[in-house]
């Protein structure tokens, strides 16, 4: 009897193992068979109690007939089971680790009094790492990881360890989709940015730090195939749980401190190649990152009421150094031997060899500070109702660098960015607790506001940008010693203001109800239905500084953007040549508002003796976005259903392994951008003139330009323009307005402003929503106690997708599914997804063409290992190979403009706007790496019963993006017209990024623990280039179709010539015009911006003391 | 179990790698799909490909030319060109075409035209590029005085009559990449554009008739040039849609309308036109109104 109790024991009786669908975002869920150990048959009656520090009160559950028990509503955190029932002994079980959305199965083997055993034999460890219960993709980042592992300190940071995950420009993202395509949910709350799409603290082109790592419980990754109760995403969703209060008191206090200025890591020199002005980090005047704060936690009752709160300031500060350079030209004194006379000498690696000019150093910086908060209160009205109310946001003041080339007092600007919630949550057990009703009602909220001082309201941008011909610096500032341009030429400069500007206030309520219920059938069920409703709200005010934005193009001034509108009066419409027709708006603002809704049934299924689970699902969800400001116009799409099935198999029997498959599709939410842009009104009037023919301006930039005053150009408009056909001095003035050619108003002389932008944008009838199918499969086993390997392959494929599109080559705009054959007319026009007119600009024919169905197509291969924090260490290995192919990217478009600014306009990218912006594009996405490896890993050493140490690191190697040729396009500009096939050109570097962390703890006196910790991040110093320069020609081209283009020329020390050598068709380009195309010299080189290298290593310092 | 993961991989990897479908250059046989030519930014299309490629594109409009210099048209001096371009169905290679990537001499004088006009030569274009990833690459051929030329943009208007049909025959071959020749064979026919008629001026109008006079055009032949008199409705001050009236025989430059409505604004304008057909460019817009 003893020996084959003994060996039960140690087979199976405590096995833990995830087991189907958790009930909620937020909570865990705990269930097991109770079984007699003596016999081996359930036993009906017994009483397990769940107790846990972040576990108010304590959830009970008797099993059932078949043994059977389940606890609901578990937050995440350590458990502690135990079993009673008269006639046995009391049964206890702890080191249970429960994540939210998760369920793990407890199995629990009692022991009969009369037993008598002369060794308890308890196989300790933890939670598997094999969810047999679910087929979804992802991970769960535990506050172990956190603490022991050298990651960034936002959440957004966390999620990136993810198996494949990247980061792109505004987040993580996952299996080929982008961050702003997934969901961010916090406590249960969507948090994602009602405007953009992404997280909140990423902003258009300007990023705050999102919810610190030290308010956070655990980070739910799940990079795909998610079951029905989550949706609005096509990437994945980031479910953060914040930390709440406990029975005891705990707190912490700490500080983060990057002293970035004690060290200086060789940085990369930052600037075009050849050209005047170069740029280096220069961390030595006085960067630094720090953040500090405080958390507390503890009961305001015992067993009844807890409560959270936190609050940290973030100050980050950045400086660089700007200075003038001579390049090195052949015959100058000191150039090297064989560099022909006249032209640049260059390094063995193909650099343009260059002199600093002695004292031209000049600091700037940018930075920020927030300052951020968290609060978390949980009650506990009985054992079977539970309120949770939270709040988080941050303030936060962001200065930015560089509204000018040339740094002075007036360079920095300053904005406004606010993030902040409220969430509260209901949970309720009824019937026994058979059935779990949820309740969530939150408030998003985000308030942004730009620079209102006086020097940005009165002075507009100025872009000097010449793309045939090199300005000379001495253009704009005295530069010494520079003789003639090739020595310090400049291709773009700013003078003036910041430009673009605006105010946003950003709402969102969402409200759930979610009812979950157990039952039998033919095995176990866990059915839930749900409502999920959200109203979203965006005012979104806009202006120039300066309320124009002008681009100067070597003489000539066009006057790009300024948000005004002309009179219907006027003779010819939207034209005139009269300034009384114009009514100057200054500023635009646009309301918008979209309710998304959604409904979703799921049930898991655990089929009964089999070791199959089969969960399926289906949700639906409704999107409709209205303009205030233009109350017909709408998009509504009602027919997004979203069926989801997941079959797993666990093939041991045991927990210790899995077979699963996977098929879903997944709907995106639009986010409100498309309200303002394309539903509101965005009327802007363009006009161009002459240089010379501003009255009291000299002729030329180069005679008059004085950088002490370099607004002087900016406070010009055309009221200054010499009037009708011209002046004396100034003959060959040309008063086209945007793009009008002959108009009848050229006649006329003066000056001719153009309308562009139209009201609200028509839609094409019956649209359907985005959408991706994600499919999948993985094979995971538990080859040794808490280590498992996994092998997991992952396809998406895109549905169809709402772009805007233009039906007349650019002048107006409809939002419809591309490649849709849905043709339909109103009072102005006749629209079709399919076929379009399109313009040979240089054969000059009337064309017309289909639209190519979207694709973007995603397959990706995982190995992973995964070692779960037990016995001092922890370890996660994950290798991906993956290919991403397709011609529409998602909501953001990587390579707009060539140089990395991109476009995130969800929904109304320059994607599927016009044909011509196609050709070509189907090849490599940007997302595409083929290789990501990652390995993270972490020992801690007991030092006596106070002190231990830890030791962590983390590495991520990762194949560089695709690059391609970028020439102009005739009617969009540079770098939109993909000459060769996209990704064609070869790859930015492999990287490799190697973190390390040292960190000691001393217990003080218990429970008094301080933490000492020091991360070195990019201990290599590695400073790979990141992002080289796309646009191989600023001359309006056509693309080279069907070239198979397949070189690694980009990267390399003469990347023109490669291209052309390897594609001879490239060296026969012609422009629109017919001339040989001039190629730009810093094409397939670093982009002259602080994201073309890998960021050098840095030092970061902990200090806490918790209780 | 290990093994059969490693099995997977490598054969999923292999799956991965060697299905690659999005590089579909057009492949086959070179040949040529259309061949157009290009005068002041407009084109005009010629015939469909024979079987052996040759095209022929007619009614060419000369644009009122005297001798070998474009005059009287207002788009000049942009649009003083003449090109051809002969689309293939796929990309060439270029060095067959032109001398190097930037001359554009023909290479190894592969072009043979049936008239060279005096002081210039032909030259040929590789073009690679195309508007649409139904057609591939083009050569673009033209005359320039220029003694050499990197692009079209050297380009120059092509003498014509401005009485008779002038044409010009463009015969060669050049291969694709795979060394495959591929024969051209354009023959343009320059019609001449007698240009704009002067703006219409009116007699005194009965009730329901009125003569309408012109100047004749331009570049007009009186024994070839004919007129086409045009007449549109009044809709809220401007012109309606115009219909053809008439078209009056060479030599004449007025023409009496009748059957008009008593007490209505009429807008009238007048189109040259060739004796082949070919109309020229429109006069300006005048109204008269029947009493």
């Amino acid at each position: 009897m003893k020996k084959k109790l003994l060996r039960l024991l140690r087979l199976a009786p405590l096995a833990l193992l995830f087991a189907g669908q958790a009930f909620a975002q937020t909570t865990g869920t705990l269930v097991g068979v109770v079984t007699d150990l003596a016999t081996g048959k359930p036993v009906e009656g017994a009483v397990v109690v769940a107790t846990g520090p972040n576990l108010i009160g304590e959830q009970t559950a008797v099993s059932a007939k078949d043994g059977s028990y389940r606890i609901q509503l578990l937050p995440a955190g350590q458990y502690k089971l135990l079993v009673q029932l008269a006639g046995y002994k009391p049964f206890e079980r702890s080191d249970i680790r429960l994540s939210a959305d998760k369920t793990l199965r407890a199995n629990l083997a009692v022991v009969p009094e009369a037993v008598q055993l002369e060794e308890q034999v308890v196989r300790t460890g933890i939670a598997p790492v094999i969810n047999v219960g679910s087929a979804e993709s992802g991970t769960v980042v535990s506050r172990d990881f956190i603490a022991n592992i050298p990651v960034g300190r936002s959440f957004q940071a966390i999620a990136a360890v993810a198996a494949g995950a990247g980061n792109d420009q505004y987040g993580v993202a996952f299996s080929g989709g982008q961050s702003p395509e997934n969901g961010y949910i916090v406590d249960g709350l969507n948090i994602t940015d009602p405007s953009y799409g992404a997280a909140p603290g990423t902003w258009t082109n300007r990023t705050t730090p999102t919810l610190l790592s030290n308010f956070i419980q655990e980070v739910d990754v799940k990079t795909g195939s998610f079951m029905p109760e989550y949706g609005r995403a096509t990437g994945g969703i980031v479910n953060v749980v914040t930390r709440s209060g406990s029975n005891e008191f705990h707190g912490e206090v700490w500080t983060n401190y990057r002293p970035d200025f004690l060290f200086q890591p060789k940085g990369k020199i930052i600037g075009s190649d050849g050209e005047g002005v170069a740029y280096y980090s220069k961390p030595a005047d006085g960067a630094y990152n720090l953040d500090a704060g405080l958390a507390v936690g503890g009961p305001v009752m015992k067993d009844k009421l807890w409560f959270f709160a936190g609050f940290a300031p973030i100050v980050q500060k950045n400086y660089f150094d700007r200075f003038q350079r001579l390049t090195v030209v052949g015959g100058d004194a000191g150039a090297p031997a064989g560099c022909a006379a006249g032209s640049i000498c260059r390094d063995s690696n193909g650099f343009a060899l260059w002199n600093k000019v002695a004292g031209t150093d000049t600091k700037t910086h940018s930075g920020q500070t927030s300052y951020q908060w968290a609060g978390k209160l949980t009650y506990l009205a009985n054992e079977n109702n539970t309120v949770t109310v939270s709040t988080y946001g941050q303030p936060s003041t962001l200065t930015v660098w560089g509204t000018k080339q040339l740094p002075d007092a007036t360079s920095n600007y300053d904005t406004q960015l606010t993030w902040y919630d409220f969430v509260g949550h209901y949970a309720g057990k009824f019937l026994s607790k058979r059935v779990i009703v949820e309740a969530d009602l939150g408030y998003h909220g985000q308030k942004t506001k730009d620079d209102p001082t006086a020097y940005q309201s009165s002075h507009p941008a100025i872009r000097w940008n010449d793309p045939t011909a090199y300005y000379s610096l001495t253009a704009f500032e005295p530069v010494a010693g520079c003789s003639d341009v090739i020595h310090c030429q400049i291709r773009g400069y700013s003078t003036g203001g910041y430009g673009f500007t605006g105010d946003d206030t950003i709402s969102r309520i969402a409200g759930k109800l979610s009812v979950g219920a157990l039952f039998s059938a033919a095995g176990s069920h866990t059915a839930k239905v749900g409502i999920d409703l959200e109203r979203n709200d965006y005012d979104k005010t806009k202006r120039y500084s300066g309320g124009i934005l002008v681009s100067a193009r070597g003489a000539v001034f066009r006057t790009v953007r300024g948000y005004a509108h002309i009179l219907p009066t006027s003779p010819e419409p939207g034209v005139t040549d009269a300034l009384a027709d114009i009514v100057w708006d200054g500023s635009l603002k646009n309301q918008s508002y979209s309710n998304n809704n959604a409904y979703f049934l799921q049930d898991s299924w655990q089929v009964m003796n089999t070791g199959v689970t089969l969960n399926a699902g289906v949700r639906l969800e409704t999107q409709e976005i209205k303009s205030k400001t233009q109350s017909l116009t709408k998009l509504s799409t009602t027919d997004s259903w979203a069926p989801r099935v997941q079959a797993i198999w666990d093939f041991t029997g045991t927990g210790r392994g899995k077979v699963s498959a996977n098929w879903g599709r997944f709907y995106w939410a639009i986010p409100l951008d498309m309200g303002d842009r394309a539903f509101g009104v965005e009327r802007e009037v363009s006009y161009r003139q002459r240089f010379g023919c501003f009255t009291g301006l000299p002729a030329t930039a180069a005679a008059s330009y004085n950088p002490a005053t370099p607004q002087l150009y900016g406070n010009w408009d055309t009221a200054n323009l010499v009037g009708a056909g011209g002046a004396p001095g100034c003959p060959n003035v040309v008063n086209t307005g945007a793009g009008t050619g002959a108009d009848g108003f050229q006649a006329v002389g003066g000056y001719l402003f153009t309308q562009t932008g139209q009201g609200a944008e028509p839609v094409m009838p019956g649209l359907k929503a985005s959408s991706v199918d994600m499919f999948g499969a993985q094979v995971e086993y538990e080859l040794l106690s808490d280590l498992s390997v996994g092998i997991e392959y992952s396809g998406r494929r895109l549905g169809d997708i709402v772009e805007d599109m233009s039906p007349d080559d650019g002048n107006n705009y409809f939002i419809a599914n591309p490649g849709r054959n849905v043709t339909w007319s109103d009072a102005n026009g006749t629209y079709s997804g399919k076929t379009m007119p399109a313009f040979d600009s240089i054969g000059g024919r009337n064309l017309t063409v289909n639209f190519p169905k979207p694709t973007r197509d995603y397959d990706g291969l995982t190995l992973k290992v995964t070692k779960a924090y037990s016995r001092n260490w922890q370890a996660q290995a994950s290798y991906t190979y993956s290919v991403l192919k397709g011609n529409y990217a998602g909501p953001y478009m990587d390579d707009y403009g060539g140089v990395g600014q991109g476009q995130l306009d969800p929904g109304i990218t320059a994607a599927f706007d016009l044909p011509t912006l196609l050709w070509n594009v189907k090849g490599l996405l940007p997302g595409d790496h083929t290789h990501t490896l990652k390995l993270y890993g972490s020992y801690t050493w007991a030092l006596g019963s106070r002190l231990s140490l830890t030791g962590g690191g983390g590495y991520t190697g990762r194949s560089g993006r695709p690059m391609t040729a970028l020439g102009g396009h005739d009617l969009y500009g540079s770098g939109l017209a993909y000459i060769i096939q996209q990704g064609g050109a070869g790859r930015t570097p492999f990287t490799h990024q190697l973190d390390v962390r040292g960190a000691v703890s001393y217990v003080l006196r218990a429970p008094y623990e301080l933490r000492f910790s020091i991360d070195v991040f990019n201990i290599l110093n590695q400073q790979e280039a990141l992002l080289y320069d796309q646009n191989y020609t600023f001359d309006q081209v056509q693309v080279i179709q069907g070239v198979k283009c397949n070189v690694q020329a980009v990267g390399t020390s003469n990347p023109i010539g490669k291209l052309q050598s390897s594609c001879p068709d490239v060296a026969f380009l012609k422009t629109i015009n017919g001339l040989a195309v001039t190629p730009n010299a810093n094409w397939g080189k670093p982009i002259a911006s602080n994201l073309a290298y890998q960021v050098p290593v840095q030092v970061r310092f902990g200090l806490s003391l918790a209780f | 179990m290990r093994k059969l993961i490693a099995i997977a991989a490598v054969a999923a990897a292999a799956a991965l790698a060697a299905c690659d479908p999005y590089i579909d250059e057009p492949g086959g046989t070179p040949r040529v799909i259309s061949a157009f030519e290009n005068t002041g930014g407009a084109a005009v299309e010629g015939s469909a490909p024979t079987a052996s490629g040759a095209v022929t594109i007619d009614n060419i409009p000369t644009y009122c030319i005297a001798g070998a210099v474009l005059t009287g048209d207002p788009r000049a001096p942009l649009f003083e060109t003449s090109l051809f371009f002969v689309k293939f169905n796929k990309l060439l290679d270029g060095f067959s075409i032109q001398t190097d990537a930037g001359n554009c001499a023909p290479a190894a004088n592969w072009l043979t035209a049936s008239a060279t006009p005096a002081g210039g030569a032909w030259y040929s274009c590789y073009n690679p590029a195309s508007p649409t990833p139904e057609e591939g690459a083009s050569v673009v051929i033209f005359w320039s005085p220029a003694a050499a030329v990197s692009g079209w943009d050297a380009a120059d208007v092509l003498p014509a009559s401005n009485t008779a049909v002038t044409t010009y025959q463009l015969t060669g071959s050049v291969k694709d990449k795979g060394g495959t020749s591929v024969a051209i064979d354009v023959t343009g026919n320059f019609d001449p554009n007698p240009g704009a008629p002067g703006t219409p001026t009116f007699g005194l109008p009965t009730a329901t008739s009125v003569d309408v006079t012109w100047t004749a055009a331009g570049c007009a032949d009186a024994a070839t040039t004919q007129y086409v008199v045009q007449r549109a409705p009044d809709v809220a001050g401007v012109a309606g849609t115009f219909a053809d009236v008439a078209t009056v025989a060479a030599g004449t430059l007025t023409y009496s309308d009748t059957g008009l409505t008593t007490g209505t604004k009429y807008w009238y304008k007048v189109q040259s036109r060739t004796a082949t057909g070919v109309l020229g460019d429109a006069s300006g817009e005048a109204t008269v109104t029947t009493p």
